[in-house]
């Protein structure tokens, strides 16, 4: 009964020691893991596209599907201030990267950045401007289904740069950029894709 | 009722056909590079693929805005118990899911004729039948 109880309290410490020390090791590891690159720039910028993505998705189904165009009790307009309105997904997505812009630049250990940019813009603004842009933009909406990835060197910083196809998701979608005044391309259809997400993210090589 | 169990029988009767005789890209007329992807399936549903390929395809083979794909059977089960009609309505008046996913009538194509519309929804009932007894995912 003695070595019973004494090879219990040696069973226990000896469980408490290996937990402790697991613990440590963990505690150590994590802190480690956080400050050691272990996900490729590739990965990085299919994750942040994954979330933006999704965040997009709901809104315009959660916010401006289900309010705007179901039960209609609010519109969802351009010109949301002057109307009182939603604004449209791809604003409330422009208005994200460039709050993402400003929070970059002030703080470097996050320094990416992303636009919608597109061969056919509206605004000439949102035009790509790098060959990778370019390439990208072409490739994306040529190979339906497929991402575009680039190395390139902007202003003697190395970039890892990728391009997602921004497609038209409702009719609504085609109709304005058909009907807008400064649209180059009016033949848009659901489903087409009309632009392209790019995200860059600064890599050491 | 009789019409619709008819022509559902008649849709999956046509794609258990296709699988005993082994559907293949050369079995179809190929004049595009999605004959393997997307079968022919029957000849009977030859214009009601051109119809699916032409305005139901650039949503429905890449899930855009949440549009169910028939090669993946796991989002079409369900779907394929319901009956013809339901699908055949919401394809022509819209439809408006339950995340608040958005099936626009006709496919955003107001020009698609009632006939056309219910011949896509064939086309793409069989598609999604051909995969799910195939489990192509």
């Amino acid at each position: 009964m003695k070595l019973n109880a004494l090879l219990n309290v040696k069973s226990l410490v000896g469980v408490s020691v290996l937990g402790l020390g697991s613990a440590f090791a963990l505690t150590a590891w994590s802190q480690d893991a956080g400050e050691t690159p272990s996900i490729t720039p590739r990965s990085m910028a299919d994750a942040l596209h994954m979330v933006m993505d999704s965040d997009r998705a709901v809104y315009t189904r959660r916010i401006v599907n289900r309010l705007a165009a179901k039960d209609k009790v609010i519109t969802a307009s351009e010109h949301f201030e002057d109307e009182k309105a939603l604004v449209l997904p791809a604003q409330m997505f422009r208005f994200g990267a460039e709050m993402v812009a400003e929070r970059a630049e002030a703080n470097p250990d996050v320094n990416f950045s992303y636009s919608l940019q597109s061969i056919w813009p509206i605004n000439k603004q949102n035009a790509p401007q790098t060959e990778a842009e370019k390439a990208g933009l072409q490739f994306v909406a040529d190979n339906k289904g497929q991402n575009y990835y680039a190395n390139e060197e902007l202003g003697g910083v190395n970039y890892f740069t990728a391009v997602y196809a921004d497609t038209a998701v409702a009719p609504v979608c085609a109709s304005c950029h058909n009907d807008h005044k400064d649209s180059p391309r009016t033949d848009f259809k659901i489903g087409d894709v009309m632009g392209g997400v790019v995200i860059r993210i600064p890599i050491e090589q | 009722m009789f019409y619709r169990v008819t022509r559902q029988t008649i849709l999956i009767g046509l794609t258990l056909l296709s699988l005993g005789v082994s559907v293949k890209a050369e079995d179809n007329t190929a004049e595009d590079d999605t004959a393997e992807e997307f079968p022919l399936i029957a000849d009977e549903l030859g214009e009601s693929r051109k119809v699916w390929l032409q305005n139901c395809q650039t949503c429905h083979a890449y899930g855009i805005a949440g549009a169910p794909i028939p090669k993946i059977p796991s989002q079409w089960e369900e779907r394929l118990q319901s009956p013809l009609s339901q699908l055949y309505q919401h394809a022509i008046e819209g439809f408006y899911g339950e995340s608040d996913t958005h099936m626009p009538a006709r496919g955003g194509n107001p020009a698609l004729s009632d006939a056309e519309v219910t011949a896509a929804v064939d086309y793409m009932v069989a598609l999604a039948t051909y995969y799910l007894l195939t489990k192509k995912d």
